[in-house]
């Protein structure tokens, strides 16, 4: 028990200090993450607002195509990226495999299913008639769909925010395409799983409490904001 | 201004089970009550009068100072031509931001828009509650809220889907006040509704309509008082729904 104080009393000491590394890992890990959260939530909404205003079978394909990718192992979509971008790979050429791009290409793929499929969800729950509306008083289809987006805008944070929580916690895929390399690839939950691996459980212990910290940021800032929200 | 819609051999049909098919026309000055059975059509013909909804085919003609044989394209004038649906949908925002929203996608500039709004919101009575949050209003309010942002926008064709259905005796009588004293020569005025005194306290010209097809249109006395069709004696008898 002892051990565990002083590993936590070291931990917090390295977050106070900024220690270098750790504030390098860190920086990296909102960079990859946030990058691949921005991607993912132009893509997610783009596709989420073509399959609102789409209607019979693609609609039918694509919704539970889309809420079954919201499950993808991580392991496995850095496996199929690390054979598209690797030497011998079809993609090989682009230079990308263990780099911070690549990295923010496999959590954009992670992210942007639960982003679509959530954005989806909050459209189709909105109210039916608002569109009606918003085109009944001379709104064009365009004006229509950013008033529907703007009145469904809580629900969507929660898909933005569910896709960054996802990613930011992720291991196995930026593990992969990354590989972990110190000062370049090395992100906050890479460096958690290698230290630990190695028995020096200070920085992991850092590193933990700052992804902690991050996802509680998010969870509160959702809180917040959808405690905004009118009640119908 | 518009001073004519007409509309001509409009089709418009729904997988086999109803097809709407119907030829009317629509003159400024007056107020038009369309009233018929349920599942009659009234709110499918409200849809393509205002431009909302394209028929799968037929002829809808806008007459003014130009006529317009492709409304449908014209954005100008489809946003002289206003909507009010039989269940009032609120904006997330303020009373007040509700009106405004018309006139922000006409590009009125703010302060007019803002004279506007609350002369509208005044005409409805709910001036004193412009800045509450709409979506906290009763069921008559939204509906008089929804009438508000109609009126801001100074519609040359205004549209009214039944805005009267389950409200109030004192919501309805105001919303029935404020439709009456927007008849003006200048504006058509549509009006959807189930209530019989209703449509001979309001109309000028009925228009009926059972199973897609305009069986009447004609003046209010006429109507009521000899009705050309069986069904329209059936309906003002009480004995269609």
């Amino acid at each position: 028990m002892e051990f565990l104080f002083q590993a936590f009393a070291r931990a917090i000491k390295i977050i106070l200090s900024l220690d270098r590394e750790f504030v390098s890992i860190v920086c990296l890990s909102l960079r990859v993450s946030g990058l691949a959260v921005l991607a993912a939530t132009i893509t997610g909404l783009g596709l989420s607002l073509c399959l609102y205003q789409s209607k019979g079978r693609i609609r039918r394909i694509i919704v539970p195509l889309l809420n079954t990718s919201m499950g993808l192992p991580p392991v496995v979509v850095g496996l199929f990226l690390y054979l598209l971008f690797s030497r011998t790979g079809p993609l090989g050429r682009l230079n990308l495999l263990y780099t911070p791009t690549l990295m923010v290409i496999a959590q954009w793929v992670l992210a942007t299913p639960i982003i679509a499929a959530l954005s989806c969800s909050a459209l189709e729950s909105s109210d039916p008639d608002l569109r009606l509306t918003a085109l009944g008083l001379g709104a064009t289809e365009f004006q229509a769909t950013l008033k529907v987006l703007k009145e469904s805008r809580y629900a969507l944070f929660s898909s933005i925010a569910a896709g960054l929580g996802r990613v930011i916690a992720e291991v196995g895929a930026v593990l992969i395409v990354g590989g972990n390399i110190a000062g370049y690839t090395r992100v906050m939950t890479t460096a958690i799983a290698l230290e630990a691996d190695r028995g020096d459980f200070v920085l992991a212990i850092a590193l933990g409490i700052i992804l902690l910290g991050i996802s509680l940021l998010i969870n509160v800032a959702l809180y917040t904001f959808q405690k905004r929200s009118p009640v119908d | 201004m518009i001073e004519q819609i007409e509309a001509r051999g409009i089709l418009k049909g729904f997988n086999d089970r109803f097809r709407l098919e119907c030829s009317l026309s629509l003159e400024a000055g007056c107020v038009h009550v369309l009233i018929g059975p349920n599942g009659s059509g009234k709110s499918t013909l409200m849809r393509i009068l205002s431009l909302i909804e394209r028929p799968d085919s037929g002829t809808l003609i806008y007459r003014g100072k130009r006529q317009y044989v492709d409304p449908f394209s014209e954005i100008e004038l489809r946003r002289r031509v206003v909507l009010v649906n039989t269940r009032p949908v609120v904006f997330r925002e303020s009373v007040l931001e509700n009106v405004l929203y018309g006139l922000k996608i006409r590009k009125v500039s703010r302060r007019e828009a803002l004279r506007r709004a609350e002369h509208a919101l005044k005409r409805v009575g709910l001036y004193e509650m412009r800045n509450e949050s709409a979506t906290g209003l009763s069921s008559g309010e939204k509906q008089r809220l929804s009438l508000a942002r109609a009126i801001a926008v100074e519609p040359d064709v205004l549209m009214l889907d039944e805005p009267t259905v389950n409200l109030d005796p004192e919501n309805t009588g105001v919303i029935e006040q404020v439709i009456l004293s927007l008849k003006d020569p200048e504006r058509i005025i549509l009006f959807v509704t189930h209530n019989l005194f209703q449509a001979r306290k309001l109309a000028d010209q009925v228009i009926f309509i059972s199973n897609g097809t305009i069986l009447e249109q004609s003046s209010k006395d006429r109507f009521f008082v000899s009705p050309e069709t069986e069904e329209a004696r059936r309906f003002i008898r009480g004995e269609l729904y």
